[in-house]
């Protein structure tokens, strides 16, 4: 790929941006006053910044570089990840699992795993939730590093390091505030970036009439029906009909039930921004006021993988995906790609920009969180307890450094995958399935005791690994990419692994769960209220609410919309 | 501090520099969408956008 040369216009779009992000440091540098300031925003942040928050921390590099792969890599069939996925995960967060989170007063997730289980369920959450967050900001890092290096000729190493400065200083001075506002500007840049590249794409494979044209060609070219890359459900009845290659039931049940509700319900991630709300309405309404730009999302990260895909393929295209040296192409140069090829001056600064914001609301979505967890589920947990809140405080910022070392060390990991989002979905595969579990049996089910849900976690993640060690991708080796215990299953792609490794993780850990909590001892009735459905007063909507602003009128209007979605794409 | 004043100061800045591009780049195929020059369109809109952050803002 050319290296392009940025005109200094570009440099000054920038320049802006990264004064902006540094300004708003600098400016709630001095509002950071107690550890809860830093690290939980002092709960008074109002529903829709916390809502678009919400959705910012997780739309990083992965989501926008790693969806435009797997959009040029699966074609609309990636759509799920936000049609049966996230988007109903959205709407259950809110209406149903919210009030526990936000109404135990719990400062974190493994908190709140604490105050309805023990100690060792918390603990065994916050250390697999750190790495966790410490390996996906890794992934923004070298999605970043990779775009420096081969759009603009950086050296990939300074590239990295410097990037994840400018979100150190930040999240620093300014704390999950900081972080939450701009992850908030991220949001609009990243719309401002993206949403003309799509249209300029479009126009250039000649709309959307061209543009499925062409992908047809595509997918009888691979030995797939003409809709194939095009509907998202039609192909959904044997895996070897689809480019995921995965069937109907793996979908659901994977993506759509297991890894999506087990992100976008237990990641403190995204629930941090939440439980950061200034009320238990404003904190209900924060996934739902995410859902619905959420919904609509697949327009702006998944369709320009799908245009590059269908120019690609033609020969006289305007750009074709490079190949990496095993042989497969690399689809993680699409937006980079796109950019290069259809931006002029001025609008390649600004769709850099785009890119930059999203490295960086991911990353710092991840590093916000890790510092939190760190902080209080283990440092203040088990390290040292009863400090005076100044050490807490000096100790997340501490964190806040340590957490964005450990990431420049991860995105190394990285290098090795072709599709980034493959690699993300098989962490959350190990940490967030089995979690899923717990939380539905946690808050919906009174009689799960602690060593229950301790030993489901356990063997959920054991059970993640087990089959990640007996699996492989097709055409893959053995090593990072499972079967390092020996090749007992081939699956036709990452993806369909990575579903099936979280099915198998969450099926274990709630039948596990549910046995040893049969034999042991539940805690009394009285210790669970707030964090049990049974014994929790669900919370009243105030009486001159409008229809349109009550959580669960909000949730059935986004579920209609959704599905109105999936069958026009059917 | 008002988020929807810094959301709308920085996409009115980035509007006026698309602005200054569509004067100052060279004008080739890329900078075309639909028969308009893309930065001056995309420019326009930004502005727009960002005043209404602003107007907003003051408002409440």
């Amino acid at each position: 790929m050319p290296i392009i040369e940025l005109h200094w216009i570009d440099y000054a779009i920038l320049a802006t941006y990264f004064a902006f992000v540094l300004g708003i440091g600098f400016q709630l540098r001095r509002n950071m006053r107690s550890a809860e300031d830093y690290l939980l925003s002092g709960r008074a942040i109002p529903a829709w910044i916390a809502g678009l928050a919400f959705l910012s921390a997780n739309l990083g590099a992965q989501e926008v570089m790693g969806m435009a792969a797997s959009g040029a890599k699966y074609g609309i069939a990636t759509s799920h990840f936000y049609w049966v996925g996230a988007v109903p995960a959205m709407v259950f967060v809110g209406v149903f699992m919210m009030p526990f989170y936000y109404g135990s007063r719990a400062r974190s997730v493994p908190e709140y795993l604490k105050l309805r289980f023990d100690e060792k369920t918390r603990a065994f959450n916050a250390i697999t939730f750190a790495l966790m967050t410490v390996m996906s900001s890794g992934i923004s890092l070298y999605a970043m590093g990779l775009l420096l290096a081969s759009l603009l000729g950086w050296n990939f190493d300074a590239s990295i390091g410097l990037a994840a400065l400018v979100v150190l200083v930040y999240i620093f001075l300014g704390g999950l505030t900081s972080a939450i506002y701009n992850e908030v500007l991220q949001f609009f840049l990243i719309c401002a970036g993206f949403f003309p590249l799509v249209l300029v794409g479009l126009s250039n494979v000649g709309g959307w009439n061209g543009l499925v044209t062409q992908l047809e060609k595509v997918a009888v070219s691979k030995g797939y029906v003409a809709g194939a890359y095009t509907h998202a459900w039609t192909q959904m009845s044997n895996p070897s009909a689809n480019p995921m290659g995965i069937e109907w039931f793996g979908m659901a049940m994977g993506l759509g039930f297991v890894l999506s509700f087990g992100y976008w319900c237990t990641d403190f991630l995204v629930v941090q921004r939440a439980m950061a709300a200034d009320s238990m309405l404003a904190a209900r309404k924060t996934p739902l006021i995410a859902a619905i730009p959420k919904m609509l999302f697949p327009a702006l990260v998944i369709l320009p993988g799908m245009i590059a895909i269908a120019i690609s393929s033609q020969a006289n295209g305007v750009f074709h995906l490079p190949v990496k040296p095993d042989g497969s192409l690399n689809y993680d140069m699409t937006i980079p790609l796109m950019l290069q090829a259809f931006f002029p001056a001025g609008m390649l600064g600004l769709g850099l920009t785009a890119l930059m914001a999203s490295f960086m609301s991911g990353m710092a979505g991840n590093v916000t969180a890790f510092n939190t967890v760190w902080t209080y589920d283990i440092y203040q947990a088990y390290l040292k307890p009863n400090q005076p809140d100044a050490h807490y405080l000096n100790v997340g910022r501490l964190a806040t450094v340590f957490g964005i070392a450990a990431s420049w060390a991860a995105a190394y990991a990285a290098v090795k995958f072709n599709n980034i989002m493959d690699l993300l979905q098989l962490v959350f595969a190990f940490v967030n399935a089995p979690l899923f579990a717990t939380f539905l049996l946690g808050m919906f089910w009174a009689r799960a005791s602690a060593n229950g849900a301790f030993f489901g976690l356990l063997s959920g993640t054991v059970a993640a690994s087990v089959h990640h060690g007996l699996s492989l991708p097709m055409g893959s080796q053995p090593g990072l990419k499972g079967a390092w215990i020996a090749t007992q299953a081939i699956y036709p792609s990452e993806m369909a692994q990575n579903f099936w490794t979280a099915i198998w993780a969450f099926s274990v850990c709630f039948l596990v769960t549910v046995a040893v909590s049969l034999v042991t001892k539940a805690k009394a009735a009285e210790e669970l209220s707030g964090l049990v459905y049974a014994y929790t007063e669900m919370p009243k909507d105030p009486p001159n609410l409008a229809w349109y602003q009550k959580p669960a009128t909000l949730g059935g209007l986004i579920l209609i919309a959704v599905t109105l979605l999936n069958i026009l794409f059917w | 501090m008002d988020l929807r004043l810094i959301i709308g100061r920085l996409l009115l800045a980035i509007g006026l520099l698309l602005l200054a591009a569509a004067w100052l780049a060279p004008t080739t195929i890329r900078t075309q969408l639909y028969g308009t020059n893309l930065n001056l369109a995309w420019g326009i809109v930004l502005i727009a956008s960002g005043s209404l952050f602003i107007f907003t803002a003051r408002k409440s």
